[in-house]
């Protein structure tokens, strides 16, 4: 934040944005909060999140199916909107982004970000001018082509590349409350480095939509529903528009001939705008009609700069040594990471009614925390590391916790799911697992009156042999009620995943788990 | 004016506008820019503060609750015991309370009454696992009529969730039209109950239980008669079991001895016992045969009305340990043929 003082009426750009900003905020929260069990149904729980079309092309890779196309037809249109535009998703309406500018807003004024000096200023210029200027290598192209290629082999890292699930996964564990682990250390970099260096740098939708956009731009603005055009004529080069843009955009700085600006990055969100000190240098236009230009009352002289430099022109890509060292790190860490991580997937969890087979489950779900949310007995939370980096915030249906209660919620998790991981199942075709009973610890075998389980059976899948209690594992649906009600600790009826054959280890068993 | 310095743009060429207005714009700012920092820092605050009571464990609150009045004494003349049969349920069930002398004789002007049906099961009344609505719709009407402040009827739902569990059986809707509310449980709301000593307990000492039951000042027990696989026979002392949060203490326990110490805890005033269709087998829960007895068991001794009930299955209270312990704890007559019994 610039102390740029001069006319009002260039803040109401600013008030402007944040307010949608808020709301879209809000809008994300709220239907975070309805998919509470009734989910929302007009409109869906989920829709915010079919905004995105990371999670839409993931998911055609990895499940390449049509229904998935259809499923996510809002991501489409946002991406067509890009196509012709610029990235105004992340500058007007991504609720992560929000939140880093929230931060950076808030940021108490003795910490200070980095802000360019003139000296810095004045040779980027010269260098745009001489051509000069060294391209930035952009790790967020790698990460992004490294997401969508894992997709192809059925592994999801959407929780980390999709800002609008690693926000709602975060609200999700904010509402419980937890600490969201995730959001606090990327609020932390916010605060500490700047505001927008995620959605710069890192976040790979941030990238597929500088993608798209870069691909639209030959179109011109006349079609753009949102972007940026500047008038070199006035244009004094002072530089203010550089220092303002979040997202650290040069160009309505050093572009050197007039309209519509053609950087990937830009995400029209007016800040240059805002920033400009002279009247109609920059405007903010839709459709080739200005919405907002700068007003500003001053003109100052040109800035003179120096000599065209006499070396050579080299516009490789560069890639500084501490860049480089950087992502080798990086990729040393989250390989070694993910190496250890492994696990062998053929061991089968018990997931609720709906979920498609494990590899392709793994694939699609995007870890967006929804179901577990609208669950009504909440017996479906998000998995630990327990299982390896692939089941990482995968719902597992913990049935002692809860029983699933699929027949009368009419499956409210596959109905909230935006990603198709869970579809809808008929309640009379559902088989989430079997029950087996533990002989050694169940009190009807030892001769004590209980059967609690057979009185929590609703599908007459168990039956009393004197006081033992015989389960018919053609009707056990798994719901997991009798687990949940055994009195027995660790529970001496346990509903096991289909494929699993029931073992019992002695003394071993599942501990009751508490209240999530 | 040093700030205005540092705002102004890059290579210090402009002038540095200097007029109060601009410095007042200033202050706003920082105003708005300070207001929102102390708003998050409060957000978080609460946040943290919301996150650390979660984290804190409850203390939970101990009731000693003093056992309930022993059963109402029958006014002479009035039967201790009444048996009502007849095809029409809800017309049963009050025959069998007038025959007592009526509800006014348990249920005071301004009194919350709380009814602990047997609401447990999915299906209606034709499966013998719930109590009939009927009956219950009929007992609350009774309480409303003698002037009952609220009537409260709930129950611990065993199978699928609580509110539809009370639909699907049609007590929740008997109850309503009748004027009473229903809170239903669900098996996994174990939060809600409250600690209480049972000082006249054998094998069970204290309990958790939910608090509408220990507040009330009418308690009354309508039960299904039916078979149960573990118990032999659930009626009215066993019905007490679905206003305790602990199944596990409960069946680690004594079975029997432990259902008749939570009766010492919750003492009812009255128990109407609905025999109108009985689950033979296969119990609690069913599927199983049923047998249409058409009848409807009222009275203020709970083992008695138990005990009467046990004919009904060609059993007598020696086959359901409960009852004779309930009789063996004070707790009501064994031996039905003692009272006045009336037939209607």
């Amino acid at each position: 934040m610039s102390r740029q003082v001069g006319k009002r009426g260039r803040r109401v750009l600013t008030i402007t944005r944040r307010v949608v900003q808020a709301a879209f905020l809000a809008l994300f929260v709220v239907l975070l909060i309805k998919a509470v069990y009734p989910p929302l149904s007009a409109p869906p729980s989920n829709v915010f999140l079919r905004f995105d079309p990371l999670a839409g092309l993931f998911s055609l890779l990895a499940a390449r199916s049509a229904s998935v196309f259809i499923r996510y037809w809002p991501a489409w249109i946002l991406l067509g909107l890009t196509l012709l535009g610029s990235r105004f998703f992340c500058g007007w309406i991504c609720p992560l982004g929000t939140c880093f500018d929230a931060v950076g807003a808030i940021k108490p004024g003795a910490m200070k970000y980095y802000r360019p000096g003139g000296r810095e200023m004045k040779e980027r210029l010269a260098q745009e001018r001489d051509g000069t200027l060294p391209r930035r290598f952009r790790i967020k192209y790698v990460l992004l082509a490294v997401v969508l290629a894992l997709a192809l082999f059925g592994i999801n890292l959407l929780y980390f590349a999709s800002p609008l699930v690693v926000m709602n996964l975060s609200v999700y564990y904010i509402l419980l409350p937890q600490i969201p682990v995730l959001l606090l250390i990327l609020v932390i970099i916010a605060l500490v480095y700047r505001p927008r260096f995620w959605c710069q740098e890192i976040c790979p939708l941030g990238a597929l939509l500088s993608l798209s956009s870069l691909a639209g731009k030959k179109l011109g603005a006349k079609l753009s529903p949102l972007s940026i055009s500047k008038d070199s004529e006035t244009c004094i080069s002072c530089g203010a528009c550089y220092r303002d843009c979040p997202f650290g955009v040069a160009e309505p700085y050093t572009k050197q001939d007039s309209g519509a600006l053609r950087s990937g990055d830009c995400t029209s969100c007016g800040a240059c705008v805002s920033a400009c000190p002279v009247e109609g240098t920059l405007a903010l236009t839709s459709f080739g009609a200005k919405l907002c230009i700068s007003r500003g009352s001053r003109a100052k002289e040109r800035l003179s700069l120096p000599a065209p430099a006499a070396q050579e022109a080299h516009r490789g890509l560069t890639v500084t040594r501490r860049e480089f060292a950087g992502s080798l790190g990086l990729g040393a860490v989250l390989a070694a990471g993910y190496a250890i991580g492994l696990r062998d997937l053929s061991e089968p969890v018990l997931r609720m009614p709906g979920a498609q087979d494990e590899s392709l489950f793994l694939a699609e779900c995007n870890r967006c925390a929804e179901c577990t949310r609208t669950c009504p007995v909440r017996c479906i939370k998000p998995m630990g590391l327990e299982d390896g980096f692939q089941r990482l915030w995968t719902p597992r249906f913990y049935p002692r916790t809860a029983g699933c209660v699929f027949d009368e919620c009419n499956q409210a998790c596959a109905r909230v799911c935006p990603a198709g991981a869970i579809r809808y199942e008929k309640p009379q075709d559902v088989k989430i697992g079997i029950a087996d009973v533990n002989r050694r610890t169940c009190l009807g075998y030892r001769g004590r009156l209980c059967l609690v389980c057979m009185e929590r059976c609703r599908f007459d899948a168990i039956r009393a042999d004197g006081l033992r209690p015989i389960i018919n594992s053609e009707k056990c649906t798994g719901c997991g009620a009798c687990e949940q009600t055994c009195p027995t600790d660790p529970a001496s009826i346990v509903v096991f995943p289909l494929g699993e054959t029931p073992s019992w280890p002695s003394g071993g068993g599942r501990r009751r788990q508490g209240r999530f | 004016m040093k700030r205005e310095h540092e705002s102004e743009s890059l290579f210090g060429k402009g002038k540095d506008p200097t007029s109060a207005e601009l410095l007042q714009e200033v202050e706003r700012r920082d105003f708005v820019k300070k207001a929102g920092r102390i708003t998050c820092g409060l957000v978080l605050a609460a946040y943290l503060g919301s996150l650390a009571s979660c984290a804190r464990k409850v203390a939970p609150v101990v009731k000693r609750v003093t056992p309930g009045t022993s059963a109402a004494v029958p006014p002479s003349g009035q039967a201790d015991l009444a048996v009502a049969t007849g095809p029409n349920t809800g017309e049963i069930t009050r025959k069998a309370v007038d025959a007592l002398g009526g509800m006014g004789r348990f249920v005071k002007q301004g009194n919350v009454v709380v009814i602990k049906a047997n609401a447990s099961f999915l299906d209606g009344p034709e499966a013998g696992t719930s109590t009939h609505p009927d009956v219950v719709g009929q007992v609350v009407a009774m309480c409303r009529e003698s002037g009952a402040k609220r009537v409260i009827v709930l129950d611990h739902c065993l199978r699928g969730m609580p509110d539809a569990c009370f639909a699907a059986n049609g007590i929740g809707e008997a109850v309503k039209s009748a004027g009473g509310e229903v809170i239903a449980f669900g098996a996994w709301e174990s939060g809600h109950g409250v600690e209480a000593g049972i000082p006249a307990g054998v094998v069970m000492k204290s309990t958790n239980i939910y608090p509408e039951v220990i507040n009330a000042d009418v308690v009354i027990t309508v039960p299904k008669a039916k078979h149960h696989s573990s118990a032999g026979l659930s009626l009215g002392m066993k019905n007490f079991i679905g206003v305790t949060t602990q199944m596990s203490k409960i069946h680690n326990s004594d079975l029997h001895q432990a259902i008749a110490d939570l009766n010492t805890l919750v003492r009812a005033d009255l128990s109407v016992i609905d025999a109108s269709i009985i689950l033979l087998d296969n119990g609690p829960g069913g599927p199983g045969p049923t047998r249409a007895a058409n009848t409807v068991i009222a009275s203020p001794d709970i083992v008695a009305a138990d005990s009467y009930a046990c004919t009904l299955f060609g059993l007598t209270a020696e086959d359901v340990p409960y009852i004779v312990y309930g009789n063996r704890a004070g707790l009501g007559e064994v031996d039905f043929n003692k009272l006045k019994i009336a037939k209607v």
